[in-house]
């Protein structure tokens, strides 16, 4: 599972033009859901608060992977009327629609933590594989669905880097 | 998806492994499966090269999702004498799934065969590719990506799945299907060998991932000396076997079965492709069965995925997935005879359970009626409410009175 961290609306909003851009929110409904950034939850808040700020919000979707091709296909996307897609993916989901949109402009709104694993039972996931510029983040664990972190460790694993 | 690649040859895979040890091979059935080095077909091969070379497998796992440890623990404790008897573990698995399984197995040797580079995509075009490598490759970020083939390359690993040119040839036999003579796989399942064979039989219940259930009935067929009609799901290939797929009485019974599956799910279920493939392969316009369904009413509680009882053939696959590649065993029957149905936990919403949303029943259901949830709308503006906003200092019951 891919752990990513959504930016802060605040610099979210920065890379918007409430008079020109229409706008298509895409959430996934995988790693992004399970790490507290995507899901239909996610999507709503995004969506709730750009609207109410008077951003020009077209279209909201919850796919089941935004890093898959075929469930793209699948999903039947009518995004036509937006002229700019924000994904609550991770940064593949974020490639994955800047290959199927090239005409569009697409925003990478979270930032890659690291490769977990997970325990769902427990509601916990773990960094065991961390991407660059956060090494330090190696073991460490958070809340699934929520991304908070935690300050004991639960999943016992010796990670090395 | 994560992106991993082979990085053991088969003789370093040997080097590891003692003539004296136990194996079990673990696979995993998601991304990595998908990076065509795991999955049920890929085990099989793997377990019979090293059979061939005098060791002993004793067990195939396979996981719907490697990287949740829980599920690993749940595939322990189903089978915790054999585990215990285990002295080596293969894991056909991404990194990740490689760290779950020495969490779980501590005292076992557990030798990982791939290296995992990072996030990417499954592409139309070109498969699997490496969109976000991890800082220890090197590579920057690339929404076109990076090919398992330049990821070999680069880093000299190895193409594909084990060498497949060292599976040993399978001992063969012929049996007489409908008539004609069949070279097939000595012990085989019968209903693996006649697709393997391109023959078309029906079947909703079977796939090899999971085994046999047994429950469609769609599959009989007629065995020379045996009594009745068979199913070929769970039938093993025997020497001199002379087996019959197609003649009148069995055609006749495959239409029964799928008249009487559409009267009990309505016209929905033909919106199935298997269901629908069928049907117009037997040419069945009309059906003879007018049984009263009440319609149940859809769980769309949880967040991912949705389950529509309507479409529910009762072929057992998701409670099959879900008891044996997952663990959680959360979907099952409930009741007998025909009153059967299938439920989710204690006959609760999906919400309501402890479901791991590892997608296990919904790869497998061959209906639609467990499905993930994908939503799509067009926004036209949100209801007034939406709009109201409180200033920051006032409290809940100041805005109640």
């Amino acid at each position: 599972m891919i752990f990513s961290k959504i930016e802060s609306y605040e610099d979210i909003v920065k890379k918007l033009d409430k008079k020109e851009d229409k706008i298509a929110i895409i959430s996934c409904n995988t790693c992004a859901r399970t790490c507290g950034n995507g899901g239909i939850n996610k999507l709503n808040e995004l969506g709730f608060r750009l609207i109410r700020e008077g951003y020009n919000v077209t279209d909201e979707a919850v796919v089941l992977y935004a890093c898959s091709e075929p469930i793209l296909r699948e999903s039947k996307l009518n995004i036509d009327d937006a002229n700019t897609i924000i994904v609550l993916s991770c940064s593949a989901g974020w490639s994955c629609f800047t290959r199927n949109y090239p005409d569009k402009k697409v925003l990478m709104v979270t930032e890659d933590i690291g490769l977990v694993i997970s325990d769902t039972d427990r509601e916990i996931f773990k960094v065991v594989m961390p991407y660059k510029g956060h090494e330090s983040e190696l073991g460490k664990e958070y809340r699934t669905y929520t991304g908070e972190p935690l300050a004991s460790k639960k999943i016992k694993l010796r990670c090395v880097a | 998806m994560i992106i991993s690649v082979r990085s053991l040859s088969y003789d370093e895979l040997k080097r590891n492994l003692s003539r004296d040890d136990k194996i079990v091979l673990w696979s995993c059935d998601t991304c990595v499966k998908h990076c065509g080095i795991a999955g049920m077909d890929k085990m099989t091969a793997l377990e019979d090269m090293l059979k061939e070379d005098g060791y002993t497998v004793i067990k195939k796992e396979l996981i719907s999702e490697s990287c949740q440890v829980n599920l690993a623990k749940k595939h322990k404790a189903a089978q915790e004498d054999l585990f215990n008897e285990a002295t080596a573990i293969i894991t056909l698995t991404c990194e990740l799934g490689y760290q779950c399984v020495r969490n779980v197995f501590p005292k076992i040797k557990v030798i990982g065969t791939a290296k995992t580079f990072g996030s990417g995509n499954f592409s139309n075009k070109k498969g699997p590719i490496l969109t976000s490598p991890l800082p220890n490759t090197g590579l920057e970020l690339n929404p076109e990506g990076y090919s398992l083939k330049n990821l070999v390359e680069t880093f000299d690993l190895q193409q594909g799945f084990f060498d497949f040119d060292k599976v040993p040839n399978p001992e063969k036999i012929t049996i007489t299907v409908d008539g004609k003579p069949l070279n097939v796989k000595k012990d085989a399942n019968l209903l693996d060998e006649l697709l393997a064979n391109r023959m078309k039989i029906p079947h909703l219940c079977y796939d090899s991932s999971l085994g046999a259930i047994g429950a469609c009935r769609m599959c009989l067929v007629k065995i020379e000396g045996k009594r009745g009609l068979v199913p070929s799901c769970c039938t093993q290939i025997e020497e001199g076997m002379v087996v019959t797929t197609e003649d009148e009485e069995i055609e006749k019974l495959r239409k029964s079965i799928l008249q009487m599956i559409v009267a009990e799910c309505g016209e929905e279920i033909q919106q199935s492709r298997d269901i629908r493939f069928w049907l117009r392969r037997y040419k069945i316009t009309e059906n003879r069965f007018k049984l009263s369904k009440q319609e149940e009413a859809v769980d769309d509680s949880d967040e991912v995925l949705i389950r529509d009882p309507n479409r529910c053939i009762l072929c057992g696959r998701c409670v099959s997935a879900c008891a044996k590649l997952s663990g959680q065993k959360v979907i099952n029957f409930a009741n007998r005879g025909s009153n059967t149905v299938t439920i989710t936990g204690l006959n609760d919403n999906f919400a309501n359970t402890d479901c791991a949303h590892c997608l296990a029943c919904a790869h497998y259901c061959p209906t639609n009626a467990i499905t993930p949830k994908a939503i799509s709308k067009k926004i036209s503006g949100y209801p007034f409410w939406t709009l109201i906003t409180y200033p920051k200092k006032m409290t809940r019951s100041t805005r109640a009175g």
